[in-house]
């Protein structure tokens, strides 16, 4: 027999409850989980009642939620390849001490709040409330830019991460092959290293679709500056629909649905990018 | 004869020297902003902590600060002791079965929910039903719902990756699970669990979308008693017709310095702490280059 409990211990002593640190434990989990299963009714009994409803906009939920994918895709897109090439920097090229610079930088960099960067970008981008000649565009392209920028740090931390973790041996023999560090990183290191690429590529774009403050602070500033109309436009996701339903009451009997929408899509991308993950060969260590 | 596989050929040179360029531009990039940050928004920050002569706006930075520290640290507190107890359950106690891996999957999935949705959470479940008025009290219960699943999913992995001895040995000495859990494994897992925890706060301190939702709630009341830096920065930054003014920039700077305060913090913890992934990498670079 292996470990007993302390439940099963004081059966056997014909004892049957006391109190202690096990009975703690049961009630903060209890209680945690239903804390965490009345978030979830909440959302899910809110998306049901707007379904059940007669005049809901679903042509309005469907745009927010292909503007959210797109703008998100258009951040990784940009930030996947540079944060791999930093990873393959780190891990593959840089001296000690200006790896361990650019990792704590970049480390730091990923606890940036968003709304700053979202200020950063009005401020860059010159949205002061008189017109500015803008297509909606050209919004959406910085929107994605300035995700990307977000995205980016924590982006090549998890690539870093991981990328240190491709066991020794596999550059070891590569080097040993007479492979040059271009040549191991190419034939060895990428290959070990794709299905985490891949994984990276997912996860970022749940985080980027999840994130709020950026792409409403743009959106906000362009309605106000009237660059683009105010619920027709690409910057027009499903976090900022999700807000103004609650300020201004548009379509707020959509909120939850628009919730429900995006918990599914970001959920789905990061269960995608575990998928990966789970492909991912380690080797031995 | 020429050897074409050493790292001089012009090919590996000038791909490394690519790659060494880019990464070096693209964390030149995220310096440039926080450089211009420190450039624009030092001078308000430092007329704020001086005191006397400055801005009547600059009067709110501080309050502000304190506010936004007190509500963080309010609902941390809350959701704490939960978290962490859920997960040392999760983790100690409870065997392998099926509920337990559809627990832990609900639980991580929660804990990446967007922030928006927890914003929504507050919004429609906790501010109606706490009543006008207690829009303080809705902000703390929502960051604490918030961290709870984040503590949960923590404090399980950080639980699992303590080597199977420590609870062998500490079982075999006659030691109970839960003498185990305080005695073996958290000294051993502490450390990374209190800095996976500063990391979770930095996150919810800094997240704007739950304070939008919670002080629409009320439109017939000012959103002062709620305002958080965060949210300080997006009203000012949206609504003033001069984003770039020096009060936003103070504001800013002062939020990402408290950021990367609790991000440092947890960064320095888990480094002197004892570390698997960073002893790999160091054995590596040692070895082969």
């Amino acid at each position: 027999m292996g470990i007993q409990s302390t439940k099963e211990k004081l059966a056997s002593t014909g004892q049957t409850f006391r109190f202690g640190p096990e009975v703690i434990l049961q009630l903060a989990t209890a209680a945690t989980l239903m804390v965490m299963a009345a978030v979830a009714i909440f959302v899910v009994k809110g998306a049901v009642n707007s379904v059940l409803l007669v005049n809901l906009e679903s042509g309005l939920i469907l745009m927010a939620a292909v503007n959210s994918v797109a703008i998100a895709a258009g951040a990784v897109v940009i930030a996947l390849p540079v944060g791999l090439v930093s990873a393959l920097y780190i891990t593959e090229l840089a001296p000690s001490q200006s790896a361990k610079t650019f990792w704590t930088a970049i480390k730091m960099l990923s606890a940036v709040p968003s709304v700053v960067i979202g200020f950063i970008g009005l401020v860059w981008l010159g949205y002061t409330g008189s017109s500015q000649v803008t297509s909606p565009l050209r919004t959406s392209v910085a929107a994605s830019l300035l995700l990307a920028l977000m995205v980016y740090p924590p982006l090549t931390s998890f690539l870093i991460e991981h990328l240190r973790r491709i066991p020794a041996s596999l550059r070891a023999s590569s080097y040993a092959l007479g492979a040059s560090r271009w040549q191991t990183i190419a034939y060895t290191v990428y290959p070990a290293a794709r299905s985490i690429i891949a994984a990276a590529g997912f996860f970022g774009l749940s985080r980027a679709m999840g994130d709020t403050a950026i792409v409403l602070m743009l959106w906000q500033a362009a309605v106000r500056s009237s660059l683009v109309g105010s619920q027709g436009s690409r910057l027009f996701t499903i976090p900022t629909a999700i807000i103004m339903g609650a300020e201004r009451g548009w379509h707020h009997s959509g909120s939850f649905l628009m919730a429900l929408l995006i918990v599914i899509l970001s959920l789905g991308f990061s269960a995608l990018g575990r998928r990966f993950m789970q492909s991912h060969w380690r080797g031995q260590e | 004869m020429r050897n074409t596989h050493s790292p001089r050929t012009c090919t590996g040179g000038v791909i490394s020297s690519a790659i060494i360029l880019i990464s070096w531009f693209a964390a030149g990039i995220l310096m440039f902003y926080i450089g211009y940050l420190v450039f624009r928004g030092l001078g308000p920050l430092i007329r704020v902590f001086r005191g006397g002569a400055f801005a009547k706006t600059d009067d709110v930075l501080l309050p502000l600060w304190f506010h936004t520290l007190y509500l963080l640290i309010a609902g941390t507190v809350l959701a704490l002791p939960l978290g962490i107890g859920a997960g040392v359950y999760l983790s100690e106690y409870v065997g392998e079965n099926r509920l337990k891996q559809w627990i832990l999957t609900a639980v991580e999935g929660l804990a990446e929910l967007p922030p928006i949705v927890y914003g929504l959470f507050g919004w429609g479940a906790l501010a109606p039903y706490l009543g006008e008025g207690k829009q303080t009290l809705t902000l703390v219960l929502t960051s604490a719902v918030w961290l709870l699943p984040q503590l949960v999913s923590v404090t399980y992995m950080v639980l699992q990756e303590v080597p199977v001895s420590f609870r062998r040995d500490s079982m075999a000495l006659g030691g109970t699970r839960w003498q185990t859990t305080w005695r073996a494994l958290m000294p051993y897992a502490g450390r990374s669990l209190a800095a996976e925890a500063l990391e979770g706060m930095a996150r919810v301190g800094g997240e704007t979308a739950p304070v939008i939702m919670i002080a629409a709630a009320w439109t017939s009341l000012p959103g002062q008693p709620l305002s958080t830096l965060p949210y300080h920065l997006y009203r000012s930054a949206v609504e003033s017709l001069d984003p770039a003014s020096p009060h936003n920039f103070g504001t800013a700077l002062l939020l990402v310095l408290t950021s990367i305060c609790f991000q440092g913090a947890a960064l320095r913890l888990r480094k002197t702490g004892i570390s698997l992934t960073g002893s790999v990498h160091e054995r590596e670079r040692g070895r082969w280059y």
